[in-house]
């Protein structure tokens, strides 16, 4: 798989999950204590409440690491992601 | 073996000629065997695709039905309402492999397409390294999936 495919890959999981927590953020109010509270996590997928409004995702690849703080627009991180979808290019 | 008595006479081999037969056979077995692993190995990797293609035509048939995706499921596990459409007895767990329906929302949509509301995949996760290889070596370079960690996840498509 290319490289640029595999990062694009780790975005849109980050993306995804990140999402999740968002709903559950504005379902209850609070942020989740575990990823696991959103539903079943996605593989490689670390999650970390930093405080009572920012969270940090932090994805494994097999080559690429990932690290993405909510206080970033999520929208400007996952830019490209589409690519993975075939959606561009 | 050749056997030379005296007054017979038979037919066989020489020790050097049995060797010979012997070195040649492990040199055949130890070229064809891998290239029949490979081969049986991407024809496994054909199986998934077909099995993945299986469960989105069933979820295609539930949205047709009911005008909404099946609900996210745990790995192993068919959504509720989709094993009508997927037939008695049917499985998402398989020998060396496991399917895992995805339904992700979107609250934000996409970074390029904002209306699109879900996300739904179906994903494989293989058992062992050499069928990941083979599924990727299938896949590779066709749009729709991603892979992360040892997970194959294909999109069925972006729901609005």
């Amino acid at each position: 798989m290319p490289e640029r495919l595999e990062e694009a890959a780790l975005r849109m999981v980050v993306y995804l999950q990140a999402q999740r927590v968002e709903l559950f953020r504005r379902d209850r109010g609070r942020l989740p204590d575990a990823l696991e509270e959103t539903g079943e996590p996605l593989p490689g997928v670390r999650y970390e409440r930093l405080d009572s409004r920012t969270f940090r995702l932090h994805a494994v690849g097999r080559r690429d690491t990932l690290l993405y703080t909510s206080s970033t627009p999520l929208r400007a991180f996952a830019e490209g992601v589409d690519r993975v979808l075939g959606a561009s290019d | 073996l050749t056997s030379r008595g005296p007054g017979i006479s038979r037919a066989g081999f020489t020790l050097v000629e049995a060797l010979l037969v012997l070195v040649t056979l492990s040199i055949v077995v130890r070229i064809a065997v891998p290239n029949l692993q490979w081969l049986l190995r991407r024809a496994r990797a054909t199986e998934i695709l077909g099995e993945v293609s299986r469960v989105e035509t069933a979820a295609a048939q539930y949205m047709a039905e009911r005008f909404r995706w099946p609900p996210d499921a745990p790995a192993g596990e068919i959504p509720p309402g989709l094993g009508s459409f997927l037939g008695e007895g049917y499985t998402f767990e398989h020998e060396g492999y496991t399917l895992d329906w995805e339904s992700w929302e979107l609250p934000d949509g996409l970074p390029s397409d904002p209306d699109v509301r879900a996300l739904v995949a179906v994903t494989v996760v293989p058992a062992t390294p050499s069928l990941e290889d083979a599924l990727r070596g299938l896949v590779s370079g066709s749009p729709g999936w991603f892979v992360v960690g040892d997970s194959y996840t294909f999109v069925v498509e972006p729901a609005r």
